[in-house]
């Protein structure tokens, strides 16, 4: 079976690494991206399974991502990964379709790699 | 002071009408001299009419700056309201009961950029147009001014005036009925603009997205690496390393706890709270909750017992939420009953709501801190004795939670002997 690569776009180093980690060590290729120009011009080299979204990022930040994505009507299976929970950032990423967020600091490592897997057998990626 | 001058005036007045009168009809006595006698017959006879005249003149004269002191009083009566109108902050304004402008205050100028003259004479509604917060105009018999005319009722609501000028600015306003012998006779209308206010909201709710975001990334850093060392292989390290190790963890989780209640806190009293509103099957929620609490349960060697009268109906509402009430009032009970007590959660249904109650054999409320109990930060003397770690924002988040879902709490409670929570949400 071929490694199910994962675009994970994030510009907190300290959480990009530990992310990465765990992700490799659950069998997944990893490409980082340090703000969301980055992760959209590695989503073009082809090949992403899934994307895990930071949402406030320098150049641009995850919204505007979600944006791009809807526009080219690119339909890689995205997780976003964030510590904003408000009624307007949660009901701006609702805006993009159903899309699958998480509270950073309310979830465990272990919890994300189950959303991760999950999300990957529902999509059949 | 007026009334005493009304009466030496009358007094006087009377007196002299009499003398005139008097004088009118008088003749003089007889003289020895015929021809002076007529002389002085004549002179008291007009003498009379003169002072009669004199008398009718200065009276109509009186009557006249009485008018004008009147007329003076008005008018500074006028004045006063005038500086009264101009000076208040608040726009005000008033209409007949037709709707047709009668003041328009100098606030009223300002904020909307009319003049009292563009203003006075025509309909409220042809002049200043409302405007909702979609940027649609209200009809003139949508707004409040119209239903205050027809039914006599003070409203105050929050809405957006649009200026002379096209630009649009919220406003708070209160419109009153004027009533004459039962009758609405106008409304008056007190305007304020609340631009400041909501952008005062504006900073305070990016300040807790702010604070949200900077507060949780480093506490989901910590947590994360903590989480990989405990996870991993522990060969090498003392024992102590270890228990250090959870004491960060353990810490870090209770830091996120807080800051998520701190923020969920100023969500709820702003209103920001994201909804996810699902059906919830309460009965499922608080096991599954029991579930989670049972190691502390089991520290403290507590008996609980779940009593479920069926059929308990789901609520609509959003699950954490829910889940925050029976979570804290289910810490509260383990928390604060001595070891070996007993905690009972009752669920049943009734009227139109899911009832859920929790008992414990607990310390109790003290009699005189009962009113406080759901107030934010405040924690009871006993509670303190037990826990000095709490913070204080259980209740008031579940009071706040209550609240918001159109539900109801409330306790007895016995000192010494255990205190149950009631709590009613709608289905």
């Amino acid at each position: 079976m071929n490694q199910q690569h994962i675009l994970l776009v994030e510009d907190e180093v300290a959480v990009a690494k530990i992310l990465r980690i765990k992700l490799e060590e659950a069998g997944f290729q990893v490409t980082v991206a340090v703000n969301g120009k980055e992760g959209l011009d590695r989503l073009a080299d082809g090949g992403v399974d899934l994307i895990l979204l930071d949402l406030l990022m320098p150049v641009m930040n995850g919204f505007q991502v979600l944006e791009a994505l809807q526009k080219k009507q690119n339909s890689t299976p995205v997780i976003v990964l964030t510590n904003l929970g408000q009624k307007d950032d949660i009901e701006q990423i609702q805006k993009f379709g159903p899309i699958d967020y998480l509270i950073k600091s309310d979830t465990p490592l272990t919890k994300i790699l189950e959303q991760v897997n999950a999300k990957l057998q529902k999509t059949g990626g | 002071m007026r009334n005493i001058r009304f009466f030496l005036k009358m007094i006087v007045g009377v007196c002299v009408g009499l003398l005139a009168v008097v004088l009118m009809f008088s003749r003089v006595g007889r003289l020895a001299d015929p021809q002076l006698e007529t002389v002085l017959d004549i002179c008291v006879r007009y003498g009379g009419w003169a002072v009669a005249v004199i008398l009718v003149l200065v009276w109509a004269l009186d009557h006249d700056s009485g008018d004008e002191d009147r007329k003076n009083e008005q008018a500074r009566e006028q004045a006063k309201d005038d500086v009264m109108l101009s000076s208040i902050g608040e726009g005000v304004l008033a209409t007949d009961k037709e709707g047709v402008v009668t003041v328009f205050n100098k606030t009223c100028e300002h904020m909307l950029g009319w003049t009292s003259t563009d203003a006075i004479g025509k309909k409220l509604v042809d002049v200043v147009q409302m405007i909702d917060d979609r940027g649609h105009e209200i009809s003139a018999a949508d707004r409040p001014l119209a239903q205050t005319l027809a039914q006599g009722i003070t409203s105050s609501f929050v809405q957006n005036y649009r200026r002379k000028d096209g630009t649009t600015f919220p406003v708070s306003i209160t419109v009153s009925p004027i009533l004459h012998e039962g009758d609405i006779d106008g409304a008056i209308a007190v305007v304020r603009d609340v631009t400041k206010e909501k952008e005062i909201d504006r900073a305070k709710t990016e300040f807790v997205s702010l604070a949200s975001h900077q507060l949780r990334t480093p506490l989901s850093i910590i947590n994360w690496y903590v989480e990989t060392l405990l996870a991993g292989d522990h060969r090498g390290w003392t024992p102590d390393q270890v228990t250090y190790l959870k004491q960060v963890y353990e810490s870090a989780g209770r830091m996120a706890e807080l800051v998520d209640s701190l923020l969920n806190i100023s969500r709820l009293e702003m209103g920001t709270m994201a909804m996810r509103v699902e059906e919830i099957d309460v009965v499922r929620l608080a096991q599954e909750v029991v579930t989670e609490l049972d190691p502390d349960i089991r520290k403290y060697h507590h008996t609980l017992a779940m009593q479920v009268q069926d059929p308990v109906p789901h609520v609509l509402f959003d699950r954490r939420f829910i889940w925050i009430i029976v979570l804290n009032l289910l810490t509260n009970a383990i928390k604060y009953t001595p070891e070996h007590g007993t905690i009972t959660v009752k669920l049943f249904g009734e009227e139109g709501f899911v009832c859920l109650n929790v008992s414990d054999t607990g310390v109790g409320i003290p009699d005189d801190q009962r009113e406080m109990i759901f107030s934010k930060m405040f924690r009871a003397e006993n509670a303190k004795m037990i826990d000095s770690q709490g913070s204080g924002l259980g209740l008031y988040m579940v009071k706040s939670i209550v609240d918001r879902a159109g539900g109801t709490i409330s306790f007895s409670s016995s000192v010494g002997k255990g205190t149950t929570f009631y709590v009613r949400l709608p289905i």
